[in-house]
């Protein structure tokens, strides 16, 4: 009961956020690069949330974050997917040495943190974002095929999978009689994902790694704390806060709706 | 006894075996990966060196071509980096102009320091919130205290930095806001160690609050799993006393497989122990990071991706043989 109405929260919350980034042209005050505003304005009046150093209308800029940070955290999270899934798939339906080699090569990005690897090639990568994406996709697929294999192992076995491959079929007909049996597990790394591609975004401009003029949750705080000034006047209550609650509020929606408040209960059944 | 220590022995040389593979591939991945990646200084062709020539100083450009001799062929050039790396030569940065291995040497104690206490702080606080969850789990505290450590865990380190600076070195001033000690002091002045010790205590508790979360969820879990198991119902039919069975039956019990599966979380502290230095402005590796990212000086960012490596894997593999010695069955596994 508690589980539901959390996790419904949680889906209003979401829904509401992806909305304001749809809508957020019609709703932004001003265009989020327009500089012709006297700088560091407090809030109030006609700003907002005041004006930043440049003198950009910070409410907008957090407008436009909705749109920017959440179809990144959407474009990294489906194409790692969807490669982690068709890894682990591959992993079930050949065995043997394909299954060794993807499984090998894994675990050699499990050992170092994903961020850091992430942070070593985008520092190189080019400062668009593309480059940035391709480079999140390609250190995050690693971690849904480890998940995702052992639950393809298991699910091959079931009946309508064994039909299939008795009568020869390919890897892409294995993978849609699977589906059923797959899909809650993809779609709940599927969320969890979103959340950690958020994340690293922001962890990545935070590190004035990709394309400066990129107006995500991500940019703006790094843009806030470049600003000398931010912790010694109040500056940062209306211009570092905001993207962060944005941001956190993001992920924290996406992880209640994957996490199981009635974990103790639901395992105390199964045992039985 | 000869013949209980000859499998633990032959254990010991697969995880090191299998620690020094993962180091391989990894030393390898090093070399690969630049020279694949556009837009790193290794991948530039010959007229693209010409930039770079004139955006370093003569002297930097030099060592750069020296040390990595991009004219030869693939082969030779593997051979080269293999040989830099066992002499623990790894070349010049760009922006200091230094060698690599000396400023990476200067840093890395601070970080040491930094990740190693808060990870033993961490796994005192973690397993005993975890455990305490799942003993006495079901009342409005317990589910209270649950949704904390999952809200801390979806926050990414460096906000969470963030948020405890604004918090309790300005807004309520009671802990220093950055440097790892006042600059106008020395290691030899009087008070030294309590300065030092005040700029270390906020990092410290922002990694801990990053660390204890996924642990402590991980023991409650596990403290659950174990609690239903029969010989902890009988030792209740016994009538041992309640403390000893949780003590002895149940904490022990989880202790391997807790253990067993950290190591993960702690390779993201190590990590997170970077980003807190850079909030911070503690001078460690993390800070050294994001200079050499920001002036993309790639032999800089090499020497840290190296260091951070070997530290990885050594944490580890010492989390490996620490759960062999916690539980000899391993052994018998895989």
């Amino acid at each position: 009961m508690r589980n539901a109405t959390v996790k419904k929260a949680a889906l209003l919350v979401l829904l509401i956020m992806v909305v304001l980034g749809i809508a957020y042209p019609a709703l932004a005050p001003f265009h989020p690069d327009d500089f012709s505003f006297p700088a560091l304005l407090p809030p109030g009046g006609k700003h907002l949330l005041g004006t930043n150093k440049m003198g950009q209308d910070i409410f907008s800029a957090l407008l436009a974050g909705f749109r920017v940070t959440i179809s990144i955290a959407l474009i990294v999270s489906f194409c790692s997917t969807l490669i982690g899934t068709a890894l682990a798939v591959s992993c079930a339906f050949f065995r043997h040495w394909v299954d060794r080699f993807i499984m090998r090569v894994t675990e050699i990005f499990i050992i170092v943190p994903e961020i850091i690897v992430i942070m070593l090639f985008a520092a190189f990568a080019g400062p668009k974002v593309a480059d940035v994406v391709m480079v999140m996709i390609f250190f995050s697929w690693s971690r849904i095929t480890r998940i995702l294999r052992g639950k393809a192992m298991v699910i091959i076995n079931q009946d309508t999978v064994q039909y299939t491959l008795l009568l020869k079929g390919n890897l892409l007909d294995v993978g849609r009689k699977m589906w059923p049996y797959f899909y809650p597990a993809v779609t709940t790394l599927f969320i969890q994902q979103c959340g950690r591609a958020a994340v690293y975004e922001a962890t990545l401009s935070f590190l004035g790694i990709g394309d400066p003029a990129l107006k995500s949750w991500g940019r703006t705080i790094r843009a806030a704390l470049d600003y000398e000034g931010i912790f010694w006047d109040h500056t940062y209550l209306w211009w570092l806060l905001p993207p962060i609650l944005c941001l956190v509020l993001f992920v924290l929606a996406l992880a209640l709706l994957t996490f199981d408040f009635d974990e103790e209960s639901e395992s105390a059944e199964r045992s039985e | 006894m000869f013949f209980r220590s000859r499998p633990s022995l032959k254990w010991l040389c697969t995880v090191l075996g299998r620690n020094c593979m993962q180091l391989g591939i990894l030393i390898i991945l090093g070399f690969l990966l630049p020279r694949l990646i556009p837009g790193s200084p290794l991948s530039f062709s010959a007229d693209q060196i010409d930039v770079l020539n004139a955006m370093l100083p003569k002297e930097t450009f030099n060592r750069f071509t020296d040390y990595y001799a991009p004219e030869q062929p693939l082969i030779k050039q593997f051979a080269g980096y293999l040989r830099h790396l066992a002499r623990g030569d790894w070349g010049y940065s760009f922006y200091y102009g230094l060698a690599v291995r000396e400023i990476v040497m200067s840093r890395v104690t601070l970080t040491l320091f930094l990740s190693l206490t808060s990870i033993v702080i961490s796994i005192f606080i973690a397993v005993s919130l975890g455990a305490y969850l799942a003993l006495k789990g079901g009342g409005y505290l317990e589910k209270g205290l649950l949704t904390l450590l999952l809200v801390l865990q979806t926050i990414p380190v460096f906000l969470l930095a963030i948020l405890c600076r604004m918090l309790f070195a300005h807004h309520l001033g009671w802990f220093p806001a950055f440097g790892a000690y006042p600059l106008v002091m020395t290691p030899a002045d009087a008070g030294f160690a309590l300065h030092f010790l005040r700029h270390a205590i906020l990092p410290i508790a922002v990694l801990i609050l990053y660390t204890v979360p996924p642990v402590a969820v991980l023991t409650r879990n596990v403290v659950q799993k174990i609690k239903r198991e029969p010989y902890v119902e009988a030792a209740y039919y016994f009538g041992i006393r309640e403390r000893i069975i949780w003590l002895y039956y149940i904490l022990l019990n989880s202790l391997p497989e807790i253990l067993g599966r950290l190591n993960i979380t702690f390779l993201y502290a190590i990590a997170g122990a970077l980003f807190v230095e850079i909030i911070f402005s503690y001078p460690g590796m993390g800070t050294l990071m994001k200079v050499a990212v920001e002036a993309r000086d790639y032999p800089l960012i090499q020497g840290i991706f190296l260091v951070t490596s070997i530290y990885s894997i050594a944490i580890n593999m010492l989390f490996e043989l620490l759960s062999i010695k916690l539980n000899p069955r391993l052994t018998k596994m895989t």
